[in-house]
This record gives C-alpha cells, sequence and structure tokens, in this order.
C-alpha cells in the first residue's frame, strides 16, 4: 500500500482527468463566462433578460455534472479508492462543494472555476510554486496578497456590495479589502449594515483566502526548505528519494485544508444556536455563524455585529468556541499536525509533549503563558474600569477572551474605548508579539519574542548559546528573528510618526491603532472610522507591511544566504 | 583596591560604588546646612536628585538656584562630575585589578580584544587623557560662557554660572541653576553653539575624542597609518545621522507653529535635538508646548542616546549601528555583518539586540506602573520614563507634581539606564561560568 501510494506521484502515474482536452478547454470557458455572468447580475446590479438567468441556471447544473463526469469514474476501482481520494481529494471536495451551491443557489459554477483554474497538474503546480518561492520568495508572498486586496476592492466597489446601492468609496473599499486580506480586522464601515450580503461574502471570502494563503505560503517555506514536518510523518509517508518536489506540500495542504474545514464547520454549528436567536431567518443566521467561525479561526476579527462580541460577553458557548478557534487558527498548522493527530489522541498528554518538536513545544508554552499573564493583567487592571459591575464569572471570562483576542483575531467582548493606559499599553505590547508561525494569526511571532528573551537570559548568564528545553538554538535562528524585531519596531516607529502627522486623535488610541494594525489584529479603541484618508492609506500600507513583512524576511534570507566571497578582519565595537 | 575587587565581577563593583554616592550625597543634601530654608529636606526627594546627578541624568524635583544653598548646589556638581567621568576612571581599576590578579597573556590579548580599548598599561594613560579632556574642554567652555554672560550678570555670578553649565553639558546632565532651564538663551548664538559643542563632545565618548587626539597627532607627523577605530567611525557616522534625522524632524514639524525667525527655529530645533541625542536634556523652549510628533522624535532620540564610553546615556548609538548593520547583512543576505570593510562579531550583535530588548522591557514596565499611580497622560508618562532611562532630563513638565513611589521608580530607572547598558558591556569580558555541555542544535521557526 504505501508502496503504491508513493508511485502514483511517479511521471507516468494514471492521468487525473478522464475528459479529453478540448473538453476541459470547453469546461473552462464556459465557468468563465458563467463568473463573468454572475458578477454582471449580482454585482452590477443590471437587470438582464430573464432568458438569460434560465440558461445560466441550465449552464450551471451543465457544468457541475460535467465536474462529477470527470472525477467520479477516477473512483470506479474500489480496491484503490484511498490512493485515488490522496490524489483527487481536492477536487472531490469541490465536487461536493459545487453540487450544494448548485442546489442551494444555483451558483455551482464559482466552485468549478475555482477547480479548473487549479486544475492543471497539481502536484506540478505546487511544484513550481515551490520553486517559485525558492527564487524569489518576496515578488511571491508580495504580489498574491496585493493581488487579493486589489481584487477585493473592486468587488466592494460594486454597487451591490453596500445596502444603499452605491459601493463604497475608492479609499474605504481599499481599506476593507486590504484589512480582510490581510486578516486583520480594522474596520471603517459597520460590516453589519453597510455591506449587503453580497459585500460580506466577498469580505468573508477574502479573509478566508487570506487566511489559508499565508498558513500555504508557510507550508511552502517547509517545502522549499525540505524541511519535514515531524519524523512520524516522514515514516508515515515512506518517501521515496526522487519525490517530487510538490510532494510534500501537497500532503502539508491536505492538512491545512482539512484543519480548517473541521474547525470551521464545527465552530459553525456550535455558533447556530445563538445566532438563531439575533437573526430572523435561518439562512441569515446560518451565514452570521459562518461568517463569525471563519472570522475567529482566520484570526481576521471581522464581525456582523456594530458592538463586535460585546453583545455575547456572559455566554460561555459563544466565548469558549471563538477562542478555541482563534487558538488554534493561530498556534501554527505544524503544531496542530503534531499535537492534533489519531495517535496523541491515544496518547497521554505528556507522552505527546514529550514527543513533539522543540518549535512546537516553545510556541505553545509562549502561547501559553502569554494568554495566563493578559488574563491576570486585564482582570486586575480593569476590575473597576471596563469589567465594572460584572459577575464574577464574566469577568473571568471576558478576561480570558481580551487575553486570547491579542493572537491577532481582534475580536473583543469589552468595549476598549475606555480602557486603562496601563491596559492599553500591555495590548500593544500582546498584539505586537502577536501569534505562531504557521498559522493565520500576525505580529512578529510568539516564538520570535521567545527566541529573543531566551537570547537575552543568555546573554546575563554569560552564555553564547541560547538553550531551550535542553536543545541549543542555532545563532542564525536568533539573528533571523532579531532581525525581524528590529525591522517590524521600525515599520512601527515610522506608521506611529507618520499618524502622529496626519491624525489629531489621542497618542495612546494611535498606537494601539498602529500595533494593532502591524499585527494584523483589529482591535480599536474606535477611531478607525474617524482617521483621516491618509491614515487610512498609513494603516493600509502598515496591515500589508505586518502581514507579509515577518515572514518575508524570513524567508528572503533563508533564500538567499550566501557566503560572500570577501571576508574583512574583524573590528571590536563597544555597546552599551 | 583589589583585594576587594578579587571576589566582585566589575559590574557588582561599580554597583555598589555608584550606589554608595548615592546614599552619602543624599544624605549630605538631606542637611539643613544644604537648603535655602535651613530645614531637613524629604529623603526620597534627595535620593531622586542625586540619583539623577549621579547618572547625569538631569531630571529635577527641586530648583537648585533658589532651595540648594551654595555648599548644596557644590555637592550636586561634584556628584554630576564624578557621574560624568567617574566610571571611565574607575575602569581602569576594575580591569588593571583583574589583570594583575589572575589573568593570563592570554586572557589580556582576550581582553583587549573584546573591550577595543588599550591594553592595560595604557589604561592608567587612558584614564589620564580621561580627566585632562575633561579637564580642557570644560574649562573653555565654562571660559566662553561665562564671557558670553558678563555682558548681563556680575562677573562672578557669570563665571558660576559659566562653570556650573560647562560642567553640566558636557556631562551630559543638563541641570541648570535657574529655573527656567536655558530657556533664557533663546536663539542666542553663541551659548547655544557652545552647549551643542560641549553636549557632542560629552556624548561621543572619551575612546573616540582619544583616538581622534592620536591619530590627527600621528597625521600631523606625517606617521601611516592614521585612520581612527571602526569603532569612531561608527560612533561619528550613527550620531551625525541620528542628530540630523532628528534635527530635520524636529524642524518640519514645529516649522508651521513657530514664532522664531527662520534662523532662530533651525538653531532651537538643532538644540533640542543634540540635547536629546546627547542625552543632556537642557531645553531652550518648553517641551510640553511642541507638537506631537516632534515629541515622538524627542523620545526615539533619547531612547538611543550617545555614543560608549561617554558621560551620555540609551542604548548608545553603536548599538544601533550594529543592529542596522546586522539588519543590512540580513537583506543583502550575507553570512557577515560588515562595515567600514571591517567584521562585526556575532557576539557584538548578541550584545546589542539584547541591551535594546531589556531597555525596552523595563521601559515598558516603568511606564505601565506610573501609568497606573500617576493622573498625567500617557505621552508625558513614556516622556518622563524614557528621558530618566536615556539619563536626558527632558520633561513635560510632571517631574515635581510625581508620587513618591514614582520617584523612586523614577530613580531606579535612572540607575538602570546608566549601568544596565554598561553592565552588558562588561560581560563581554570574562566569562567564567561557561557550561562544559552544548545541547544538540533544533530548528525553530520564526516570523
Amino acid at each position: 500500500m504505501p508502496f503504491r501510494r508513493a508511485n502514483v506521484l511517479h511521471p507516468d502515474s494514471p492521468p487525473t482527468s478522464t475528459l479529453p482536452a478540448w473538453m476541459e478547454t470547453m469546461m473552462t470557458t464556459l465557468t468563465g463566462l458563467l463568473v463573468a455572468y454572475f458578477l454582471t447580475y449580482h454585482g452590477l446590479l443590471i437587470h438582464l433578460p430573464l432568458q438569460l438567468g434560465v440558461v445560466a441556471r441550465w449552464l450551471d447544473g451543465f457544468l457541475v455534472v460535467l465536474l462529477a463526469v470527470e472525477i467520479l469514474p477516477l473512483y470506479r476501482n474500489r480496491r484503490i479508492w484511498r490512493q485515488s481520494w490522496y490524489q483527487n481529494w481536492f477536487d472531490t471536495v469541490l465536487l461536493a462543494a459545487a453540487l450544494a451551491a448548485n442546489l442551494l443557489h444555483g451558483w455551482g459554477g464559482v466552485f468549478v472555476f475555482l477547480r479548473q483554474v487549479v486544475h492543471h497538474g497539481r502536484h506540478e503546480a505546487l511544484g513550481r510554486f515551490v520553486d517559485a518561492l525558492a527564487r524569489r520568495p518576496i515578488a511571491l508572498l508580495a504580489a498574491s496578497f496585493a493581488a487579493l486586496a486589489v481584487a477585493g476592492t473592486g468587488l466592494l466597489l460594486l454597487p451591490a456590495a453596500t445596502t444603499d446601492g452605491q459601493g463604497l468609496s475608492l479609499v474605504n473599499a481599499f481599506f476593507t479589502a486590504a484589512s480582510a486580506a490581510c486578516v486583520t480586522g480594522l474596520t471603517v464601515i459597520d460590516i453589519g449594515s453597510v455591506l449587503t450580503q453580497f459585500g460580506q461574502t466577498v469580505v468573508l471570502v477574502l479573509f478566508q483566502l487570506g487566511g489559508i494563503g499565508i498558513m500555504t505560503f508557510y507550508a511552502g517555506l517547509a517545502s522549499a526548505l525540505g524541511v519535514r514536518l515531524t519524523i512520524a510523518q516522514r515514516k508515515s509517508l515512506t518517501m521515496t528519494v526522487e519525490q517530487p518536489r510538490g510532494f510534500e506540500l501537497a500532503h502539508t495542504l491536505r492538512y491545512v485544508l482539512i484543519l480548517t474545514i473541521i474547525a470551521e464547520l464545527t465552530g459553525t454549528a456550535l455558533l447556530y444556536p445563538r445566532m438563531a436567536e439575533k437573526f430572523a431567518t435561518t439562512d441569515e443566521a446560518l451565514f452570521a455563524s459562518a461568517f463569525h467561525a471563519i472570522s475567529a479561526f482566520c484570526n481576521a476579527g471581522f464581525g456582523l455585529f456594530a458592538d463586535n462580541l460585546v453583545g455575547f460577553q456572559a455566554d460561555w458557548l459563544v466565548n469558549l468556541t471563538i477562542i478555541g478557534l482563534i487558538v488554534l487558527g493561530g498556534i501554527g498548522f505544524s503544531v496542530a499536525h503534531e499535537i492534533i493527530t489519531r495517535r496523541s489522541l491515544r496518547r497521554s498528554p505528556r507522552a505527546t509533549w514529550r514527543g513533539i518538536t522543540t518549535h512546537s513545544r516553545l510556541a505553545l508554552t509562549a502561547t501559553g503563558i502569554l494568554i495566563l499573564i493578559a488574563t491576570l493583567a486585564f482582570f486586575l487592571f480593569e476590575h473597576f474600569n471596563a469589567l465594572a459591575g460584572l459577575p464574577i464569572g464574566t469577568k473571568v471570562l471576558a478576561s480570558v477572551f481580551q487575553a486570547v483576542t491579542p493572537r491577532t483575531a481582534g475580536f473583543n467582548t469589552v468595549s476598549l474605548a475606555s480602557l486603562q493606559p496601563v491596559t492599553i499599553i500591555c495590548w500593544v505590547l500582546l498584539m505586537f508579539i502577536g501569534a505562531s508561525p504557521g498559522g493565520t494569526g500576525g505580529g512578529i511571532k510568539t516564538t520570535t519574542a521567545a527566541v529573543l528573551l531566551l537570547s537575552v537570559r543568555s546573554q546575563f548568564r554569560g552564555r553564547d548559546d541560547v538553550e531551550y528545553g535542553g536543545r541549543t538554538i542555532p545563532k542564525v535562528t536568533v539573528f533571523r528573528a532579531a532581525a525581524v524585531l528590529v525591522l517590524s519596531a521600525l515599520a512601527l516607529l515610522i506608521a506611529f510618526g507618520t499618524l502622529l502627522m496626519t491624525e489629531k486623535q489621542p497618542f495612546a488610541d494611535l498606537l494601539f491603532e498602529t500595533a494593532s494594525a502591524f499585527g494584523t489584529v483589529g482591535l480599536s479603541t474606535g477611531i478607525t472610522p474617524l482617521l483621516t484618508a491618509a491614515g487610512k492609506l498609513v494603516l493600509t500600507v502598515l496591515m500589508y507591511v505586518g502581514r507579509i513583512g515577518p515572514l518575508t524576511f524570513v524567508l528572503a534570507m533563508r533564500a538567499r544566504e550566501r557566503t560572500s566571497p570577501v571576508a574583512y578582519p574583524t573590528a571590536q565595537i563597544m555597546v552599551g | 583596591m583589589s583585594r576587594i575587587a578579587k571576589g566582585a565581577t566589575p559590574v557588582q563593583i561599580l554597583v555598589t560604588g555608584f550606589a554608595l554616592i548615592v546614599l552619602v550625597s543624599a544624605i549630605l543634601l538631606a542637611m539643613p546646612f544644604s537648603s535655602t530654608r535651613h530645614v531637613f529636606q524629604p529623603f526620597v526627594d534627595c535620593v531622586f536628585m542625586t540619583a539623577s546627578a549621579i547618572s547625569t541624568t538631569g531630571l529635577v524635583v527641586a530648583d537648585i538656584g533658589k532651595d540648594y544653598t551654595l555648599f548644596g548646589q557644590l555637592v550636586m556638581l561634584i556628584v554630576i562630575q564624578i557621574g560624568g567621568i567617574g566610571y571611565m576612571c574607575f575602569l581602569p581599576l576594575v580591569v588593571g585589578s583583574l589583570l594583575r590578579g589572575q589573568m593570563s597573556i592570554s586572557s589580556r590579548m582576550i581582553l583587549r580584544e573584546s573591550m577595543a580599548r588599550p591594553t592595560w598599561l595604557d589604561m592608567v594613560k587612558f584614564a589620564r587623557v580621561i580627566v585632562v579632556s575633561t579637564v580642557v574642554i570644560e574649562t573653555i567652555g565654562a571660559a566662553i560662557l561665562a564671557w558670553h554672560w558678563s555682558a548681563t550678570m556680575p562677573l562672578d555670578a557669570a563665571i558660576y554660572a559659566g562653570v556650573w553649565h560647562s560642567i553640566n553639558a558636557f556631562c551630559t546632565a543638563g541641570m541648570s541653576i535657574w529655573s527656567d532651564n536655558m530657556m533664557r538663551i533663546g536663539t542666542l548664538i553663541v551659548p547655544n553653539l557652545a552647549l551643542i559643542l560641549l553636549e557632542l563632545a560629552g556624548g561621543i565618548g572619551f575612546f573616540v575624542l582619544y583616538d581622534i587626539a592620536r591619530q590627527s597627532k600621528k597625521m600631523v607627523r606625517g606617521i601611516h597609518p592614521h585612520q581612527i577605530t571602526t569603532h569612531s567611525r561608527l560612533a561619528l557616522t550613527v550620531t551625525g545621522i541620528v542628530v540630523g534625522i532628528g534635527t530635520v524632524v524636529v524642524l518640519l514639524t514645529e516649522w508651521p507653529h513657530s514664532s522664531l525667525s527662520a534662523g532662530g527655529t533651525i538653531l532651537t530645533a538643532a538644540f533640542q535635538a543634540v540635547s536629546a541625542e546627547t542625552t543632556t536634556g537642557f531645553n531652550s523652549v518648553d517641551i510640553a508646548a511642541m507638537s506631537a510628533p516632534a515629541i515622538f522624535m524627542l523620545i526615539v532620540l533619547m531612547f538611543i542616546g550617545a555614543s560608549p564610553n561617554s558621560t551620555g546615556g540609551g542604548i548608545k548609538t553603536t548599538t544601533l549601528g550594529v543592529m542596522v548593520a546586522g539588519l543590512w547583512a540580513v537583506l543583502k543576505g550575507r553570512e557577515d555583518i560588515t562595515m567600514f570593510r571591517r567584521r562585526i562579531p556575532y557576539k557584538v550583535l548578541h550584545s546589542a539586540f539584547s541591551l535594546t530588548l531589556a531597555a525596552g522591557l523595563w521601559c515598558t514596565i516603568v511606564i505601565g506602573l506610573m501609568l497606573l499611580i500617576e493622573p498625567a497622560t500617557f505621552v508625558q508618562i513614556v516622556f518622563e520614563v524614557v528621558s530618566a532611562f536615556g539619563n536626558v532630563g527632558l520633561s513635560m513638565g510632571i517631574t515635581n507634581s510625581l508620587s513618591e513611589m514614582s520617584r523612586l521608580l523614577l530613580s531606579a530607572t535612572m540607575f538602570f539606564g546608566r549601568l544596565g547598558p554598561l553592565a552588558i558591556g562588561f560581560s563581554l569580558i570574562g566569562r567564567s561560568d561557561a557550561p562544559l555541555h552544548r545541547f544538540a542544535e533544533e530548528e525553530v521557526y520564526v516570523g
């Protein structure tokens, strides 16, 4: 079995499509037309002849059937169905989605379109992606997020995006789209009342793609480096030497997508009972549940309520669900992959803890410590301020929630407008640190902060090596962490200085806003809608830098590491 | 000295020495004969004042000119002078005792490397250089200032003011015997330039002064090579860039609402930028009246501070320079950190960012605590704490209204700001507890 599984990825493996090439081309063209129709009709609100709608509906059904005809025969050999699933899981999932979308709303064509886009030779495409990532990491990363933001801006400008039928202004559309693509969650408009469900769906798709996108890049990074996630995983895959480059990435991405789908579906189901109380129709409640679940898992922090989640302050179900999703999304897929496996469920937590990599242990410890300290800090500082008048249970719950949300999610269950200055400075720090690498969260990352602190400790103890849990952290990693910190701090300070010039808001609020944008958090003391256009642009750029900056930086370092042909003599510099 | 020093690390000796001076001078200041009102003064205030003086900060909770008698003022002046050059003279003794006691020739070589300073035999000479250059520079400064002020006040008062402010400028303390600090010099060219030059000389570091003097002597005599060291180049370059950027930003943000003439505005902007960068803390305008971006710029300048081995504070210009060079190396994908065609050892970078991080953490914690107990605004407290950490002494005017708890916190911050960076610098010497084993390497993802 393992032999076969590896073998199917060999160049002479069976084809992944059962249709002739001309039919593939026809499918791609038809889906393109269909998507164009959808955009014209739903986006621009132009009245097209009724017959066209009927044609579109039939075309949609036809395309879904065509996709089914193409994919299902791949499963005809029941002896190797696991192998077929392994190879065609992505198409199969999309087929299911397309079928559901067709039956419910008649727009399964969108999923067929998506499938056509990523179809041509997935492993080869992923291999090319990894190669490109190794060659031009910055360009690739920067371009993908910029493209996402620009496409989103275009869609939000459409009249159908807003309830007043005007579309958003250019600056606001750009800000909202960038905020969603970078999974930040800062908004200059009230998503729930200003945007229509179409507009909300655009935002939803943007942060979903942004969240998965960033995880894909991390996975691509791991693959480009030839880093295996765990030894256990390597064994289970029985790697052969001539493994195609995209293979491992395909495996990782499969895990990422499955984790995302399961987490978001579970979250939606858990949130549904509470949303059903707030919305009139099942459809709306379902959409709201999915919106908040996806927003939480992607650490976006967009909500449909004007007061964010303050209305659910005392609701344990909503709070715990959102907290769980935020932590799971922010911990990083590599860590999740190590702790959430069939094997680890059978073993004791202690055995799992001993079996995981140093990276996972460090990320988990750092996250745990940050949440603990932040909970205590919020409870103590805000006891008589933001938390005043609440029952003790709610106070604890709200403290925990507010402590988790700077893992760059950006939801809040307590009004942040009147926080104590000391809380603001703590939260600025927490937002700057952010989540763990490999997740949907932003910031300089928990492990970066941890490595730097460990390094300061070793400096004070007079040691050369930076050690953690019986392992030495390589010098070059410490070096990278320092570089990420210095560059991030510079970006933050420059943006903050610029904002001080363009805005007339209080110092503390602006600092909070800047850190929130850099860490792609989305918490705000409420000044975002009051910003000038220049201020909005500064924040947009900062969100973008905060999203791609630290990762780009590490990617660039990995890709371009080389020894200089010249070595200069050493000079000593006094510091301090 | 060497017997006492034997068991202790240089850092321990320094901390104890500084703490003793603070204690003794605080007791002297608290006595009735130091106060113009002839009563015992609150001890916490005296500790604050002497901590401010020994760390050459310049934050004050009393009006030195009005509240202190001549005796009290002289105590302050001596403490400032000790704080300014004390540990530099102290250094040869400490290092000397270490060397004589227990170091082999090879360790001396290592020490020479890691300190980037002359060997022990040169140390005494170096101490002499420090004292001589201090006396010469301060005398020249005092003479110019006294000559300038003698036009408007009696000669003895002018000389006293000249000496006091010259010492305060060179030692980057920034205390004044006048209640309005330096507001009275306004845009007058002579005192502005004299103070700027004194501050720059004090903030650039004795090693750089020594280096420049030695190499220019060589150059005059035509002896090769006469290049200054990489350290001096870095310190001079970074100081130039930082002061330049600071001046331009302050100028740009203050220009729209400045009531001064064009030249006066430039001079004032330069004065404030130099005052913050060298961590002196004189102010010729009201800081609290400045615009938010200018204040933010001053905060950044105060945090960066002067050059190492100087009378100033902050994380130091070279620390910043090394970090930027490290960043540059990373961006260019180079393994080596290079500057001016020299390679910078990894250890130096490690110290540089450890120091910055430790400083940032300390400041953040103190800011957080003060935000809890003080009614002042966010920006006022941030300014005050960074000013204390950088041993600057600029204030937005809240020092006098702080609670005792905050005064103690600020005293500790001034103390830490003076000795913390030094301690980390010193930790490069004599690492005795190196473990006998090393752990296996394992990768951690960052960023």
